[in-house]
């Protein structure tokens, strides 16, 4: 203990002027934080504290983090672990009484006061401290082993900065040349894919686990390159067991089948349009062709909410030939007043030319996710700030008066909220056919497959609740009159909580199209 | 006498080239050994293997009774190490660094510093980076002895320093001599010659002999031989003569295994009568150098 206090007081000497600034921008951060209704418009006009702002406001955050990291890296460097000339090494320092001296000085410069920060940011905005004392330590174990951790292991195995700056760059260029090489072999859209729970748990134990592991191997022994070969089979080792357990089998199990008349709605298959139009895009350089699919929606009971989350189409033609691809990711919320909606769907360009004429009969599956909406009550919004307990500190968006700009602490909440803008008043008549229309309209926010928190500074999670207007028929559309809606106070909302109660696959009635009679003209950017 | 170092077949190879070569050393407590050799003999990286900096590719090595891999953390309590080539904390000041160091030592001896600062004329306000080469090598030197340690080992502690330096560290040095095991390497022989009481010799490395000085200045000799004509030198000469020259008359060679009763039988063999023989006592540095030429020779 003597000798992690020892060093732990010849850190603080020797980094005293990097204690001073980092806590200055920890300062500088927390007067950002208390702000979080600023926004560029508010400080209009420009002003000296507009541009401080912009200087600071903004960038802090990064700023901040990136000079803790750089800090954690001086402090372990310090005592360097790599090479053979280091002055300590044959001084009789404990290894392990050295790592803990680290590791408190990042606890007490680093971890505390952002703690305290986190908690007056809690009491600035009256949220509850002792209930969201376990979210709080949460947040900090989540920064401790994903940022700290893997910087004491990067500083672990370098020598100085500039061969961190090194490690760092080299990492960049392989992510760099990975995304450009995946962007060049692989489709845009994603498909539905999904790991064992097992695997997932398993991978962030050996990842954390293998983490401190390196970190203490390195104090203990100071043998760079065999820790650098061990983390380097572990990575290896986690992806290779994920890619081996992730597949749109294991994703799809978690869907149970049903017959269309134990579906919780009625979906299907609009009459398709003949296309006349040159749907030849065999000269186009996108590796993929959209499919958009039109559908009428009905039967969603009131009080749920059904979200696609997945689309499949398989193919046959007259010839008994098939063609399917397989699940993709797509997000599209049915609420109990939608009435239609365009499914979308995405081939490959080189099968899409293949096929595009040629009749077929289409299957349609879908994978759903029912929620069930619960502790409904209604917030009528105030000329002010307002408050809610499922929603938090609110106020209408100064940007975008259709939107709603919310704060609640530790986390965004799982919300539903409904708008009747019949019954608002508020419409701008000013503006019309801009903006949505004045339908009924939602805005909502599921959690339910919440996994580690992520590394963030502020308690306060910052969120705008965006309405949008469910889907009437292309006749109602025309003859409501589109006026644009805003937000007032009196307005009336209704919130509540969505839960997740099944995930289901349907499929559709089966239907005849040609691919090309689907197909959407790609977008196409040009530069001038 | 227990063995302070004691080393078997200890070898270290980086990928083809073997720096160190099945070495065999046993450096007594309380003796004052010389590890010499040329540039690139392996000398640094015997301590780095004997201090567990770097690890062995086969032998073993035992430092006061401990494996040499096992020496970590407490072990350094009981070995100062200087070396020319360690990164001393360079934004320290010298009276900070002893007071650091002190914490570490149970066996710091606060009187012996302050001896110590007041002998190597160490400024105690000044940043260590601020400090020359020498002053530098003082401190290190200094902060190795305050503890009293047991085995002291320094790797080219002189290099570059100038002579004043030299002789200051030096008699720091032999004060503690009596209370300490000195291993320090060197390829600087002047200086060894005047302290060292055991001397290895180490060659592309490979130990070429370990023996303490008396014995190594009693067996090597340089010999002198008159001879009565100039005839040219026998093929065939004893494997102990090294540097065997002739001109005219006159034969030279330093003799490795000198015994004067068999040396004066062997130039008879060799030589037949001669004129005249002399036999003279060689330096230090005159030994080496007969030794590393034989080496290139061979």
């Amino acid at each position: 203990m003597d000798q992690i206090l020892h060093i732990f007081k010849k850190d603080i000497r020797r980094h005293w002027p990097e204690i001073l600034l980092s806590l200055a921008l920890l300062a500088l951060y927390t007067n950002r934080a208390l702000h979080p209704w600023t926004n560029l418009l508010d400080s209009y006009p420009l002003s000296r504290s507009f541009y401080f702002f912009l200087v600071t406001g903004e960038y802090i955050a990064p700023v901040l983090v990136i000079f803790w990291l750089f800090l954690v890296i001086r402090v372990v460097q310090g005592e360097s672990l790599v090479g053979d000339r280091q002055w300590w090494t044959t001084k009789p320092y404990v290894w392990w009484q050295l790592l803990l001296a680290k590791l408190l000085f990042v606890v007490v410069f680093i971890c505390v006061p952002l703690f305290h920060v986190q908690l007056f940011l809690l009491h600035y905005f009256k949220f509850p401290i002792l209930r969201n004392l376990l979210p709080l330590f949460w947040m900090q174990l989540s920064l401790f082993l994903i940022l700290i951790c893997f910087c004491v292991l990067l500083a672990s195995l370098t020598k100085n900065l500039v061969q961190v700056l090194l490690v760092v760059g080299v990492a960049a260029l392989v992510a760099i040349a990975a995304a450009l090489w995946n962007r060049e072999t692989y489709s845009h859209s994603s498909p539905m894919e999904a790991t064992p729970p097992f695997v997932d748990h398993l991978g962030d134990l050996l990842i954390y686990g293998g983490l401190a592991s390196a970190v203490t191997w390195q104090f203990a022994r100071r043998r760079r390159w065999i820790t650098v070969l061990a983390s380097i089979v572990l990575i290896g080792f986690v992806a290779a067991i994920s890619t081996a357990f992730t597949s749109s089998k294991v994703a799809e199990r978690r869907y149970t089948f049903v017959d269309r008349s134990a579906a919780p709605l009625n979906i299907s298959v609009r009459p398709i349009e003949i296309s006349n139009a040159n749907k030849d895009y065999s000269s186009d350089p996108s590796p993929e062709v959209q499919l958009t699919i039109p559908v009428t929606v009905s039967g969603v009971p009131a009080g749920s909410v059904i979200q696609l989350n997945a689309v499949n189409i398989h193919a046959e033609s007259p010839e008994k030939s098939t063609w399917s691809r397989d699940w993709l990711y797509e997000s599209q919320d049915f609420w109990p007043e939608d009435q239609e909606k365009t499914l979308a769907y995405s081939v490959d360009r080189k099968e899409y030319q293949k096929i595009r004429d040629t009749p077929l009969q289409l299957r349609v599956d879908l994978a759903i996710s029912e929620y069930q909406l619960v502790d409904a009550h209604t917030l009528p919004i105030a000329s002010q700030r307002f408050s809610d307990h499922a929603l938090g500190e609110c106020r209408i968006s100064s940007l975008d008066n259709s939107r709603l700009h919310c704060l609640y602490p530790t986390g965004i909440p799982d919300h539903v909220i409904r708008f009747d803008p019949q019954k608002s008043g508020c419409f701008d008549d000013a503006s019309e056919e801009r903006g949505q229309a004045d339908t009924i309209s939602y805005a909502w926010k599921s959690g339910d497959e919440r996994g580690f928190p992520d590394p963030e500074l502020s308690p306060i999670s910052d969120f705008d609740p965006w309405f949008q207007p469910v889907s009437l028929t292309s006749s109602q559309n025309e003859t409501t009159k589109r006026r644009s809606v805003r937000l007032c106070p009196g307005t009336l909302l209704t919130l509540s909580r969505p839960v997740l109660r099944r995930k289901l696959h349907i499929r559709l009635d089966p239907f005849n199209a040609r691919l090309e009679d689907l197909a959407v003209a790609p977008l196409r950017f040009s530069f001038r | 006498m227990p063995s302070a170092i004691r080393t078997d077949k200890l070898t270290k190879r980086y990928r083809r080239v073997t720096a160190l070569d099945r070495v065999d050393l046993d450096v007594t407590e309380g003796s004052v050994y010389a590890l010499v050799g040329q540039n690139g003999a392996g000398k640094t990286t015997a301590i780095k293997l004997l201090l567990n900096l770097i690890s062995g590719s086969a032998g073993h090595a035992e430092i006061l009774g401990v494996p040499s891999t096992h020496l970590r953390g407490k072990s350094y309590t009981e070995i100062g190490y200087v070396s020319e080539n360690q990164e001393i904390p360079e934004w320290m000041k010298v009276e900070y660094l002893l007071d650091y160091l002190r914490e570490f030592y149970p066996t710091w001896d606060p009187a012996l510093e302050r001896s110590l600062i007041k002998q190597f004329e160490l400024p105690l306000d000044r940043k260590i980076k601020a400090l020359s080469r020498g002053m530098k090598m003082k401190l290190a030197l200094a902060s190795a002895l305050a503890f009293h340690p047991r085995l002291i080992i320094l790797d080219e502690p002189f290099g570059g320093l100038d002579p004043l330096v030299r002789e200051q560290l030096i008699e720091g040095l032999l004060e503690r001599a009596t209370e300490s095991t000195i291993f320090i390497s060197s390829h600087d022989l002047a200086e060894i010659e005047s302290f060292a009481s055991h001397v290895g010799y180490l060659e592309s490395g490979k130990l070429l002999f370990s023996e303490d000085m008396n014995s190594l200045s009693v067996r090597f000799r340089e010999v002198e031989i008159i001879r009565h004509s100039d005839s040219p030198l026998p093929t065939a000469l004893p494997d102990t003569w090294l540097q065997t020259k002739s001109s005219g008359a006159v034969v030279r060679f330093v003799d490795s295994r000198f015994d004067e009763q068999r040396a004066t039988a062997e130039i008879a063999r060799v030589f037949g009568p001669v004129r005249d023989t002399q036999f003279r006592p060689l330096t230090l540095r005159s030994i080496f150098l007969a030794m590393a030429r034989k080496s290139e020779e061979a």
